[in-house]
């Protein structure tokens, strides 16, 4: 595989693998919404379980796959 | 933050990220779009969550909360019976704590992590509703500390100049002699039950 191909390789998994962590995040915010229309203790519970837990995975999976981006690049430069 | 705002808020960032979501390909090509990711990804939707997460913690402090559970019915009723012996009744109609929240004035610990144990408790309550199921009876986690109750009362006029509460003061600061002992009715489910009730007069 040439160079070029290579690099469009690797961008168009970083591509997936941001749109999956913003998809992540787009659930999470849309539990939250849900549960803020009828707040009820379960409700309540639910968007600390459930919406923060996706926003925050969804983030962090965001963030690991920029910084995978960032060293498989490197990697690539280097060899 | 109130429920419209955090509502509003929510949904213009789950906009925002779903915009993202499909733009994605042509926001990475610039600097600018990039930037414009890791708002859309982390800085907005988490800044929006601790937004909810500070309203949901004030809401679930209020009394309508507290009380949405049929199993605290007769508690939140109780606030309402006419028998000035009664703590909650006394205090809440009396207006001596926030109406908006009642239960969470008296049922916090006035500790470093009262407000903590209060939420985690909380959860324990949620669990025991909707998995367990409530006891018959049910009871405090501890008997009630003084220091709840000396946290408002302590420097007032009306409990410095009670006879009784200048006998021993040590006593009544360290919890060897607990307030209950004389202020001994707390909820008064049997008057909440059927009454009679305290209504309050309309305003002219």
């Amino acid at each position: 595989m040439s160079e070029r191909a290579n690099a469009n390789a690797g961008l168009s998994t970083t591509l997936r693998r941001v749109r999956r962590a913003l998809v992540l995040v787009a659930v999470g915010l849309g539990i939250q919404l849900a549960t803020t229309l009828m707040w009820t203790p379960l409700t309540f519970v639910l968007f600390a379980a459930l919406g923060l837990g996706a926003v925050g995975l969804g983030a962090a999976a965001f963030l690991w796959s920029i910084w995978r981006h960032i060293d498989e690049a490197d990697e690539e430069a280097s060899s | 933050m109130n429920t419209a705002l955090m509502l509003a808020t929510t949904f213009v960032a789950l906009v925002i990220v779903i915009v993202a979501i499909v733009t994605t390909t042509e926001l990475v090509r610039h600097s600018s779009g990039r930037f414009l990711l890791l708002v859309a990804a982390v800085l907005l939707p988490l800044a929006v969550s601790g937004g909810g997460v500070l309203a949901g913690v004030k809401r679930s402090s209020e009394t309508d909360f507290c009380i949405s559970c049929h199993e605290m019915e007769p508690y939140g009723r109780s606030l309402f019976v006419d028998n000035a012996e009664s703590l909650p009744a006394a205090h809440y109609q009396q207006r001596l704590i926030t109406r908006e929240q009642t239960c969470y004035a008296c049922h916090t610990d006035y500790a470093m992590f009262g407000d903590v144990k209060a939420k985690l408790n909380g959860l324990k309550h949620v669990w025991v509703h909707y998995v367990t199921g409530a006891p018959d009876k049910i009871e405090l986690y501890q008997p009630y500390p003084n220091y709840n109750c000396l946290h408002c009362h302590d420097d007032a006029r009306g409990f410095l100049e009670v006879k009784e509460h200048k006998k021993d003061p040590a006593a009544l600061q360290s919890g060897e002699v607990s307030c209950l002992k004389c202020h001994d009715v707390g909820h008064d489910l049997r008057a909440a039950g059927d009454g009679p009730f305290w209504q309050a007069a309309e305003k002219p």
